[in-house]
């Protein structure tokens, strides 16, 4: 039996993390769907204040859909901030431009799977991977903006039984997200920021 | 592990067009379950009608054939299929779904067959993984064949046809009685619990009902009104107003502690929790006797509750939460057991009972940052201001502004007692965190049983290098806000660790 030391900078944690990058053009769809609803939202609120329901000027119309603009376009950076990572045992996901999080879900704690492609998701060859634990009736993790090939080869890893107990320790990304240079999302440095 | 498919190929498969019926009777039953939408299409529908009848048939026609388009196009895109030891379930017509349950995930598999179906031979079969209501699967017309093969499918790969959790021992078992007595309540504890307990807010529920419906009535008849403004003038003959007020409000109280009382005599009367084997079974109730069951390897944590009022009277609640999120479905929720208006020494034994090791009285807390406080005084400060503003506008007396002005070390004093209740600690193998202002309340659970962990960071608390650790069980998800983010790394790379490493059953 193997038991080599482990020195303390190689000792598994979440502060280093190999986070990858979701599609390159995840943000413009992002951009592209956040837009779409703001000019419905614009379109709707025209409609009721000519129909005399909504008490706005054009001026106040105007400076409002500007002011709803802006978070419409912040959609692009926010989409660019979000990265996933996949170690042997857990999955990661990141987001969040101002508000920031950072979820870990162990592979061993995951009761299902879902995949899921709207229609602008299926035009761009995209899509977003639900990964469902136990007790609740959202999905505990979400990882959007995945290429179509590697979404069901990530789905694929997930849903495979961990077999031995495995070394736990900060482990390359597993098969499933390095096999293929075609589909292999870019490596980033473990900080960004 | 099995491989084979159910269905020898591994095809997709298509249920029977009779599931149409089932979708059909489900949206009944969610249009039944909402009166105010069903009202209001109804109201809508019968002013349209009235108005233009013709138009109202095409449009009800309309609405109809679209509700039957979608219904079909459904079916026809739904499919299953067993595969490589799975159930994949793929739907949805615009937005395309593929659900995939490994067989060893399957925690309940029921089967059931409608009337509709059983002349045909066929059978609706639910599968569910551990707690996930939402994301089940439903295979609303299958043959009885098929719905056997996969349920022996999922029994070789070990999954349950465990018992529900709330499962009910059968009327009349005298196994049941045969378990160590852990804990009776005699009618004082329990009065102490209606007292202290979340069962006086359904008591307020009730008695907001009853006033609401008495004022209703009161509008509408002119003479009970001319009576109360006359039993009014004559209180007012007796007492002060300020008098009278408090006199009603003490009223208001007094019955809500009744109705509180009254609705933990009935739920909780003869109460007796037993411990059997592996298993806990709680017995109660007055008219409606309850066996509520729960194995120890179900508990996912554990809380335990002291309010202001508990506290003055020396009472502490716990509740042993299993998988699953609690539902407002009534006063008393079956996903938790509860053991109600525990001194100090029943606490002691049934804590060693539910989470061996794990001692309350040598724990030490961690205590977050203090900046914690700020939001509390960002929120209350403002509106303190504002308060006070209003009265001085609107004229308010001496009295009044005294009483605001003197309101205001409440503010700060709230918060340094919230940041002062705020604790975490890892003991024995247990994380503990700790909450509250006036009252207090814990929260315990072994490390591994925590299934996902999220670190969050506002704006300021990333200048700070603060953070707030998210942690989510199964049966909840609970927060230590404003840890150090290194503290808070830590943590999560601990929690992490145990989750991976832990052999024992989680759920």
């Amino acid at each position: 039996m193997q038991n080599p030391s482990l020195p303390p900078h190689e000792l598994p944690t979440v502060a280093r993390i190999p986070w990858q990058r979701l599609h390159p053009r995840y943000p413009l769809l992002s951009l592209i769907a956040s837009l779409t609803s703001w000019l419905l939202g614009v379109a709707v609120a025209a409609g009721l204040m000519l129909g005399g329901v909504l008490p706005l000027t054009w001026l106040g119309f105007t400076l409002l859909a500007l002011l709803l603009l802006l978070p419409a376009l912040m959609a692009w950076p926010a989409a660019r901030a979000k990265r996933f990572a996949v170690r042997r045992h857990d999955v990661l996901f990141r987001e969040g431009l101002l508000w920031r999080s950072m979820t870990a879900l162990p592979r061993s704690r995951i009761q299902h799977i879902e995949t899921q492609s709207g229609p602008l998701e299926r035009a761009f060859g995209m899509m977003t991977l639900r990964c469902y634990g136990a007790g609740g009736q959202q999905a505990d993790l979400a990882i959007p903006g995945l290429e179509e090939t590697l979404c069901q080869r990530l789905r694929q890893h997930l849903l495979e039984v961990e077999s031995g107990e495995g070394d736990y320790r900060s482990d390359p990304p597993p098969a499933g997200s390095t096999e293929g240079a075609s589909d292999q999302p870019r490596r980033e440095p473990a900080d960004d920021d | 592990m099995m491989t084979e498919s159910v269905n020898g190929s591994g095809q997709w498969q298509r249920i029977s067009p009779l599931s149409m019926i089932h979708h059909l009777l489900q949206f009944l039953r969610q249009l039944a379950g909402s009166p105010s939408a069903f009202a209001g299409m109804a109201a809508a529908g019968y002013a349209f009608f009235t108005r233009s009848p013709q138009q109202a048939l095409g449009l009800i026609t309309g609405v109809l054939l679209l509700g039957l388009l979608c219904l079909v196009a459904s079916w026809l895109r739904f499919g299953y299929r067993v595969h490589n030891g799975a159930i994949q379930v793929r739907r949805g017509v615009l937005t395309r779904q593929r659900l995939t349950l490994q067989m060893e995930r399957i925690q309940t598999l029921r089967l059931e067959q409608p009337p509709y179906l059983r002349p045909f031979g066929l059978v609706r079969l639910s599968i569910e993984s551990a707690g996930s209501g939402a994301q089940e699967v439903h295979l609303a017309g299958i043959h009885r064949d098929w719905a056997d093969r996969i349920r022996q499918q999922a029994l070789s790969h070990g999954a349950g046809e465990e018992a529900s959790p709330d499962e009910q021992a059968p009327p009349g078992d005298t196994t049941a009685t045969r378990g160590e007595t852990l804990l009776t309540r005699r009618p004082g504890d329990l009065i102490r619990y209606g007292i202290s307990s979340p069962l006086i807010l359904w008591g307020a529920l009730v008695v907001g009902s009853l006033l609401s419906a008495a004022l209703r009535r009161l509008e509408q008849n002119g003479a009970a009104e001319q009576q109360l403004q006359t039993l009014l003038s004559r209180i007012t003959d007796i007492m002060p107003l300020w008098a009278a007020y408090l006199s009603i409000l003490c009223g208001l109280i007094g019955l809500l502690v009744v109705f509180s009382i009254a609705l933990t005599l009935l739920r909780y009367s003869g109460y007796r929790l037993q411990r059997q084997g592996d298993r806990y079974i709680a017995h109660s109730g007055l008219f409606t006797r309850r066996e509520q069951m729960l194995r120890q390897h179900k508990i996912q944590h554990l809380s335990l509750n002291q309010n202001a009022m508990a506290r003055l009277l020396g009472r502490r609640h716990l509740q042993c939460h299993q998988i699953g999120l609690d539902t407002p479905e009534g006063p008393e929720s079956s996903r938790h057991l509860t053991a109600p208006a525990l001194d100090l020494a029943d606490q002691t034994r049934l804590m060693a009972r539910f989470q061996p090791g794990l001692d309350f009285a040598q724990l030490r807390f961690h205590r977050v940052s203090p900046r914690l406080m700020l939001p509390t005084l960002a929120l209350w400060l403002p509106l303190w201001a504002l308060g006070l503003a209003g009265t001085w506008l609107n004229g308010g007396n001496g009295l009044l502004l005294a009483l605001w002005l003197a309101a205001l070390p409440l503010i700060p004093l709230m918060a340094w007692l919230k940041w002062r209740r705020t604790g975490w600690v890892l003991h024995n193998g247990y994380l503990v965190l700790r909450r509250g202002l006036v009252g207090v309340g814990f929260v315990s659970f072994a490390p591994f049983r925590a299934q996902k962990v999220t670190l969050a960071a506002t704006p300021l608390q990333r200048r700070r290098g603060l953070c707030n650790l998210i942690i989510g069980l199964s049966s909840g998800a609970f927060m230590i806000p404003c840890l150090e983010e290194r503290d808070a790394t830590a943590l999560m790379d601990h929690l992490l660790a145990e989750m991976i490493s832990s052999r024992a059953s989680w759920l």
